[in-house]
């Protein structure tokens, strides 16, 4: 087994090294070159230095699409993973029937599955601005309220804090829960010898259990947070304005719509740089997990 | 004490606590249930009444107001042709290199670990503005076969990842009698080590049919033309269309008839997808 077999081996590789040579690690190069370029849609190569970069942290805009990203991944990270605890820490520890539990599980799946045209008009419609709107008609019979509220125009970060929220909680509950599952059943047993409230045990037993899935689902989710732009994009592209355009948004707004690649590319060669930050990170956590046996990813 | 029987009878208090997280769990859901359920159930209003006539768009052509809905044939047959290829190449590229990295010895293999596992965390998608340029070079741009190839790479190392995973639990000693026996690698590839990872086939083409079958950027960005719609864009430009969406009735039916597909998938492939790593975040 030791003989090296190169022809064999390269002929299973060809395939995977060709497409992601051209289409993954070109296009990556691509991107550091074209970032020091003007290249626009007459897609004349012209080097322009630092200028993109000068433009962007100029440009008035920038500190309004910070200032959103980091709303945008804070809020949605923060509240995810409280979230998603919960719903493990009730499917797998209280709930002790798998049927039920994956039922519930399911349900929280949907809208992770749902196509991200379909979810997008889902809430389009949902919050529709008439009065005939699904929850206009439920807050205005509610709170008496007489006039119905253009939901996305007035709250837009809500909105797709809230939108994006819902598609993320599956993943995360669903590694919690099967972290907790694997929690052996005789340390809550001793707790509960001990006296221990159900409260202490999540605090004592189950958080502790679960750190470095905690790090690990934290640091996914926000690399998730900051390069997936597709929600936002189509529920409110944005706006109103640019109330709520994200980083990620902002590059593909420069370079796909006003045809401005080389800006563009300078936009995403600095989200890049963030995100490898979290690359390392993630390497590190799960460099850790696999040392202590712990498996998030099948 | 020692007998593993004993949680079969277990105490009324625990009994009353899962009763209370169940109907918890339930006001939760819900909500979500509520909302899918009252969107569908347009599909099948019209006018007031219970009925099938929003699916008319499936026979003939529908005109809303001024507005002549165009056609889905088109749209509908591209996303299958676009998601069958690209699941199909998907699982065979992702199989035979997972296979060389896990059980062949060749030079690079320690680089090409190495680079599997950055190139499976980095988003693709931020190096859209640079594919384009490649595929406008390659003149793919507009074509269905650029973003079937673009899909493909964007995907293959994750989906190598989990599929080199899989090889790397089957022991070796299996694929060594096979090769004693007189298999060559390729022969003992397809007759022995590929039934030990069906479960890691299933995933992956799950994973791979669902976010191609739904994959609604890589149309948007690399397709400039709408001369290639998938359902996806096409339902796109319907929900922009203010007739269309004046009544949800056709739209959600249209929206239903996308959705079905994925729907099935997801209740026969619920326990692998619970496995997680579905698209992994990466919007692709």
């Amino acid at each position: 087994m030791k003989k090296k077999n190169n022809l064999q081996a390269y002929a299973f590789l060809t395939p995977f090294l060709i497409l992601v040579t051209l289409l993954y690690i070109l296009p990556a190069v691509l991107t550091v070159v074209m970032a020091f370029t003007g290249l626009d849609k007459t897609f004349v190569w012209k080097f322009v230095g630092m200028k993109n970069f000068r433009r962007v942290f100029m440009d008035p805009n920038t500190p309004i699409i910070v200032r959103n990203t980091l709303i945008y991944v804070g809020v949605c990270i923060s509240a995810t993973l409280v979230i998603d605890l919960f719903f493990a820490i009730m499917t797998t520890y209280f709930i002790k029937s798998e049927r039920s539990a994956s039922i519930f599980k399911g349900i929280l799946m949907i809208p992770m599955i749902t196509p991200s045209v379909v979810y997008s008009v889902l809430w389009v419609w949902l919050l529709s601005s008439t009065a005939d709107g699904f929850f206009n008609k439920i807050v205005m019979s509610v709170s008496g309220m007489a006039s119905p509220i253009n939901w996305i125009a007035q709250y837009p970060m809500q909105v797709v804090i809230f939108a994006k929220l819902l598609t993320s909680i599956a993943y995360g509950t669903i590694i919690f829960s099967s972290a907790i599952k694997a929690i052996p059943e005789n340390q809550f047993k001793a707790a509960r010898v001990d006296g221990a409230k159900e409260w202490e045990i999540v605090k004592a037993i189950i958080l502790p259990n679960l750190r470095f899935h905690i790090m690990f689902i934290a640091l996914w989710d926000t690399l998730g947070l900051l390069t997936d732009y597709v929600n936002i994009m189509l529920i409110t592209d944005g706006g109103p304005g640019k109330a709520s355009e994200v980083w990620a948004l902002s590059a593909y707004h420069k370079a796909f719509i006003d045809g401005k690649y080389g800006y563009g590319a300078a936009i995403s060669l600095i989200l890049i740089l963030v995100v490898l930050v979290l690359m390392i990170a993630i390497g590190i956590v799960n460099a850790r997990m696999e040392r202590r046996n712990l498996d998030v990813q099948s | 004490m020692f007998s593993p029987k004993r949680d079969e009878t277990r105490p009324g208090y625990e009994m009353r606590k899962e009763h209370i997280a169940i109907g918890v769990m339930i006001l939760l859901c819900l909500p979500i249930l509520a909302i899918y359920v009252t969107f569908f159930a347009q599909a099948f209003v019209a006018d007031g009444k219970l009925s099938l006539s929003n699916f008319r768009f499936l026979y003939t052509t529908i005109v809303m107001g001024q507005y002549t809905v165009p056609e889905m044939g088109p749209a509908f047959r591209n996303t299958v042709i676009f998601t069958l290829c690209v699941t199909a190449c998907e699982v065979v590229i992702s199989l035979m290199a997972g296979y060389a990295l896990s059980r062949m010895r060749f030079t690079g293999r320690n680089f090409l670990q190495k680079l599997l596992l950055i190139l499976r965390l980095f988003p693709g998608v931020l190096l859209l503005i640079s594919i384009l340029y490649v595929l406008m070079y390659t003149k793919l741009l507009n074509t269905l076969l650029g973003v079937v190839l673009v899909a493909i790479a964007l995907r293959l190392p994750g989906s190598t990842f989990i599929i080199r995973n899989f090889f790397n639990d089957i022991p070796k000693d299996i694929e060594n009698s096979a090769l004693v026996d007189g298999c060559n690698r390729l022969t003992a590839f397809f007759q022995v080590i590929i039934h030990m990872v069906k479960p890691g086939i299933a995933s992956i083409s799950v994973f791979a049919f669902m976010s191609a079958w739904s994959n609604y950027l890589l149309f948007n960005t690399l397709i400039l033309t709408g001369k290639v719609p998938i359902m996806a864009t096409y339902l796109r430009s319907l929900s922009m269309n203010d007739q269309m969406i004046a009544d949800y009735g056709v739209f959600s039916a249209m929206a239903l008839v996308y959705m079905l597909p994925v729907f099935v998938f997801f209740i026969i492939s619920q326990k692998s997808l619970m496995k997680g790593g579905f698209s992994g975040g990466k919007g692709i």
